[in-house]
C-alpha cells in the first residue's frame, strides 16, 4: 500500500465537498435505517446528527466520487478491523486464561470478610486467621501490665536525628508489637512486657525534614502519590499559601502502603501497610513509632485527643495504644470490624460488613451496638457531637445521595441528592460540609448543614463546566464523580482543596476559600502533568514549610 | 458488541450475590477482557494481573449496582482500562503499546494529512499484516485511538464506545475517524521502511 497515490484529486470525477464528511460519518451511514424514526426525545445534538446521516445518505447515491471514496474506506476499514481482530486474537492465545485464579480469589474474598459479606454476631470470635499465632498461647494466660515508657518532647521526635531501637513488645495478648523511638541506640524492650524471640534489628527512622515546623493553625494539605517508577508511595506536605511542598516522611513507603489518618492535633499521621508474607499489617506513625499487628489489619483512626490510636484486625480484636506511652490496651470484646469510621465521644465508631456499630471504650465495655445498616462501601461520617450519622447511599440512577440520621439511628432523612460529604466545619459548631453536583447547571457545590443539621446553605462553587471531583480511576468503579481522596477540607472549614477533571482530560487542584467564596488553582510542584495528577489528598496538617 | 443471551438476567443474579451468575460472566467475559488488556499492554504478567483486578473490581461493586438497568460489557470493559491506565501512571516505562507517537500525541496532527491516506492500494491485501507490525503502528498512536481501534474491533458500537471511554459520541466519531486514517499512515510508513 502507499500513502499518497492514487490521488483522488487525479480521477475523472469531479472533486466532492463531502467526501470528508461520508468518510466521518460512514460507520453511521451503513447502519442507517431510514424507516426508522428518530426518537422524539433526542437531544438537538441527537437530531442534526441523524438529519446529516440521513442527507449523507441520500448524497451517496448519487455521488460517484463519494461513492468511490467510500467504497475504498469501506475495504480498509474492514481490512484494519480484521488486522485488529487478529492481533487481539493471538494475545487471547499467547495469556492463558485467569478465570480459576479470578475465581478463587473471589472464593477468599467471600471467606475474608472485607466488604460487606461479614455476617458476624456481637458475641462472636472469628478465630481462624487473624488470631493464627494467639492460638500458640495458653488460654486464660493472665495480661501482664503494660508500664509506660518516658513520653519524649514532640520537639525532640521531630527535630533531633535519632538512631531508632527496634524494640518489639508483645501486648497483652501476644498480637500486637511495637517497635518505639528512643534516644537510646540499642535494641530494648519496654518493662513488663515479654521480648520476642526474633527481635528485629536496629532500625534507624529518619525525622521530620528540617525545613518543615509546627505551626498552631491547620497551614498545609497533606497528599500522596506513587514514585515515578511506580514502586513507592510519597507522603507530601504542601502549603498553598506560599506554594511550597517537601516531603512529609523521607524514604516512605511501599506502594502498597495505606494512609490512614491525620491526628486531631494536626501534628501526627497514621499509615500502614500489610506483609502478605508474614502476614502482619505494620503500623506507622509520623513520629516514627511502628506496630505491628498478626493478621491483616482494618485502617487505623485516632481519638479526639490527638494521641490515642486504635486498630484492629479485621473480623478480630481491636486495641488503643497510647502513642505518647506506648501503652498497648487491647479492647473488652473483639471488634470484629471491616473498617474503623472515627472515635466519638468515648465511642469507637466502626463497619460491620454493611453495619456501622459502636462500643464504649472508656467503660470498657464488651457490649457493641448497632447504630445503622448501609449499603456496602457507602461514606459513613459521625459528627463531632455525636447527635447525627451522615451516610450515602447509592441511588438506582448511579448518583449517590447523603442521608442523615440521629446518633440512635433513628429518623433516617434524605440530606441532598448526588452529594458526598466532606467534612465538618469546627469554627460552626461542626456543621457538615458536602459536595454537591448539580448537573442542570453543570457545577460542583460546596454545601453546609444548617444548626438543625437537616437543612442545607450554599457555601461557594467549588469548579464549573468539570467532569469529576476525582481521580479518573477512582471513579471508575461506581461512576460516581465525587471522590474523597480528591477533596480535603481543612478541620476549621474555612478552606477546602480538590482535584477538579474535566472533560478534555485536564486536571486540576483548585483551592476554595470557603469565607470569601473564592478559588484558585494551585500548582503543584511534582513531577506529574496536568492531565495526570493523581494524588491523593489526605487532609490538613499544622506543619508549616520553611 | 454483541449481546449475550440471558445476559441480563446473569448479572442482576450477579448483583444479588450469586457466585454462579458471576462465575458465568467471568467464563464469557474473560477472555474478551483477557485479550483486550494484552493488546494494550502486551506484557504477560501484568495482563493476568489486570485481569483478575477487573473482575475483582467488579465483583465488589457488582452489589452496589442496579442490575437490570447495567450495561455490563462497556461497564466492565471501563474497570479494565481505567486499570490500565492505572498501571501505565504508576509504572511509566510499562508503556508499550500506547507510546506516544514521535510526532506528539496531539491527534490533530493526523487531521494534516487530508482525505490523501483514503486511497487504497491494491497491493493492501496482499501483503500479510504481521501481528509484531500491528503492535508497531498501534505503539505509536495516542492512547484513545487505540482504545478506539480496539474496541470498535471487538465489536463494540459507537454508543458502546462512547459509554465505556465516558466520552461523547462525536467525540468517539471524531476519534476513531481519525484513529483509523492514523493507523493506516502509520502501517504504510513502516511496511514501506521494512522493505
Amino acid at each position: 500500500m502507499k500513502d499518497t497515490t492514487p490521488d483522488p484529486k487525479s480521477f475523472m470525477f469531479r472533486l466532492c465537498p463531502y467526501s470528508a464528511q461520508c468518510v466521518r460519518w460512514l460507520d453511521e451511514i451503513d447502519s442507517f435505517d431510514p424507516s426508522l424514526q428518530v426518537d422524539p426525545l433526542s437531544t438537538d445534538e441527537e437530531m442534526q446528527s441523524y438529519e446529516l446521516i440521513q442527507q449523507l445518505a441520500l448524497h451517496l447515491q448519487t455521488c460517484e466520487m463519494c461513492m468511490i471514496t467510500v467504497a475504498k474506506v469501506r475495504r480498509q476499514r474492514g481490512y484494519q478491523r480484521r488486522l485488529l481482530t487478529e492481533f487481539l486474537a493471538d494475545g487471547e492465545h499467547e495469556v492463558t486464561t485467569t478465570v480459576s485464579s479470578i475465581m478463587q480469589a473471589v472464593s477468599r474474598e467471600q471467606q475474608q470478610p472485607i466488604s460487606g459479606a461479614f455476617q458476624g454476631s456481637d458475641d462472636e470470635l472469628d478465630v481462624s486467621e487473624p488470631f493464627r499465632l494467639l492460638d500458640a498461647y495458653p488460654a486464660g494466660q493472665p495480661k501482664k501490665e503494660q508500664k509506660p515508657v518516658s513520653k519524649i518532647s514532640s520537639r525532640v521526635r521531630y527535630f533531633s536525628v535519632v538512631a531508632m531501637a527496634a524494640v518489639m513488645i508483645l501486648a497483652s495478648v501476644n498480637v500486637l508489637h511495637y517497635w518505639a523511638e528512643g534516644t537510646a541506640s540499642s535494641s530494648k524492650s519496654i518493662p513488663g512486657t515479654q521480648t520476642a524471640a526474633t527481635t528485629p534489628a536496629v532500625e534507624v527512622k529518619s525525622v521530620l525534614p528540617s525545613d518543615l515546623t509546627e505551626s498552631s493553625s491547620w497551614t498545609s494539605v497533606v497528599l500522596s502519590r506513587l514514585s515515578d517508577d511506580g514502586k513507592s508511595k510519597i507522603i507530601e506536605n504542601y502549603d498553598p499559601a506560599d506554594g511550597k511542598m517537601v516531603q512529609l516522611i523521607p524514604s516512605c513507603c511501599s506502594s502498597n502502603t495505606e494512609i490512614d489518618e491525620i491526628s486531631d492535633d494536626g501534628h501526627n499521621l497514621a499509615y500502614h501497610s500489610y506483609n502478605a508474607q508474614t502476614q502482619q499489617t505494620t503500623y506507622s506513625l509520623l513520629t516514627g513509632q511502628q506496630y505491628i499487628v498478626n493478621g491483616l489489619g482494618t485502617n487505623a483512626i485516632w481519638g479526639t485527643n490527638g494521641t490515642d490510636l486504635y486498630v484492629a484486625v479485621k473480623g478480630g480484636a481491636g486495641w488503643q495504644i497510647d502513642t505518647n506511652t506506648n501503652a498497648i490496651h487491647q479492647l473488652a470484646a473483639p471488634l470484629q470490624a471491616t473498617q474503623l469510621v472515627s472515635f466519638r465521644d468515648d465511642y469507637l465508631y466502626f463497619m460491620r460488613g454493611n453495619d456501622l456499630y459502636r462500643m464504649n471504650v472508656a467503660a470498657n465495655t464488651n457490649k457493641s451496638t448497632r447504630v445503622l445498616t448501609t449499603q456496602a462501601n457507602e461514606i459513613v461520617s459521625v459528627d463531632p457531637d455525636v447527635s447525627q450519622v451522615y451516610y450515602t447511599k447509592l441511588a438506582q440512577d448511579g448518583q449517590r445521595d447523603t442521608y442523615v440520621v440521629n446518633g440512635d439511628g433513628t429518623d433516617p432523612q434524605l440530606l441532598a441528592e448526588n452529594s458526598t460529604p466532606v467534612g465538618y466545619d469546627n469554627n460552626a459548631n461542626d456543621a457538615l460540609l458536602l459536595v454537591q453536583q448539580d448537573k442542570s447547571d453543570n457545577r460542583f457545590k460546596l454545601l453546609k448543614t444548617s444548626a438543625s443539621a437537616r437543612g442545607l446553605s450554599f457555601v461557594g462553587v467549588i469548579a464549573q463546566n468539570a467532569k469529576s471531583l476525582c481521580d479518573d480511576v477512582n471513579v471508575a468503579s461506581d461512576g460516581v464523580p465525587i471522590c474523597s481522596a480528591s477533596l480535603a477540607l481543612s478541620p476549621t472549614g474555612d478552606m477546602l482543596v480538590a482535584e477538579v477533571g474535566y472533560d478534555n482530560g485536564s486536571h486540576k487542584i483548585v483551592a476554595m476559600n470557603c469565607l470569601q467564596h473564592t478559588s484558585q488553582q494551585l500548582a503543584l510542584p511534582t513531577s506529574d502533568s496536568s492531565h495526570h495528577l493523581h494524588v491523593q489528598l489526605l487532609g490538613w496538617d499544622k506543619f508549616q514549610v520553611r | 458488541m454483541n449481546a449475550v443471551e440471558n445476559e441480563s438476567r446473569l448479572v442482576s443474579d450477579a448483583c444479588q450475590g450469586s457466585t454462579a451468575a458471576f462465575e458465568m460472566l467471568v467464563n464469557i467475559y474473560e477472555p474478551r477482557i483477557r485479550r483486550m488488556i494484552y493488546g494494550m499492554t502486551q506484557d504477560v504478567q501484568l495482563t493476568q494481573d489486570l485481569c483478575q483486578e477487573t473482575f475483582l473490581a467488579a465483583y465488589r461493586a457488582l452489589p452496589r449496582m442496579a442490575g437490570k438497568d447495567l450495561r455490563f460489557a462497556p461497564w466492565l470493559y471501563r474497570i479494565a482500562l481505567n486499570l490500565v491506565r492505572s498501571e501505565w501512571r504508576r509504572r511509566k516505562h510499562v508503556k508499550v503499546v500506547p507510546f506516544p507517537s514521535p510526532l506528539g500525541s496531539d491527534e490533530n496532527v493526523f487531521d494534516e494529512q487530508g482525505e490523501d491516506f483514503l486511497v487504497y492500494d491494491e497491493q493492501f491485501e496482499e501483503r500479510v499484516a504481521q501481528r509484531e507490525l500491528v503492535r508497531r503502528v498501534l505503539s505509536q498512536l495516542p492512547e484513545s485511538s487505540v482504545l478506539c481501534l480496539l474496541l470498535d474491533a471487538e465489536g463494540f458500537s459507537y454508543n458502546e464506545i462512547a459509554e465505556t471511554l465516558h466520552d461523547s459520541l462525536s467525540a468517539v466519531r471524531s476519534r476513531l475517524s481519525r484513529a483509523r486514517q492514523a493507523f493506516q499512515r502509520i502501517y504504510n510508513r513502516l511496511d514501506q521502511e521494512e522493505k
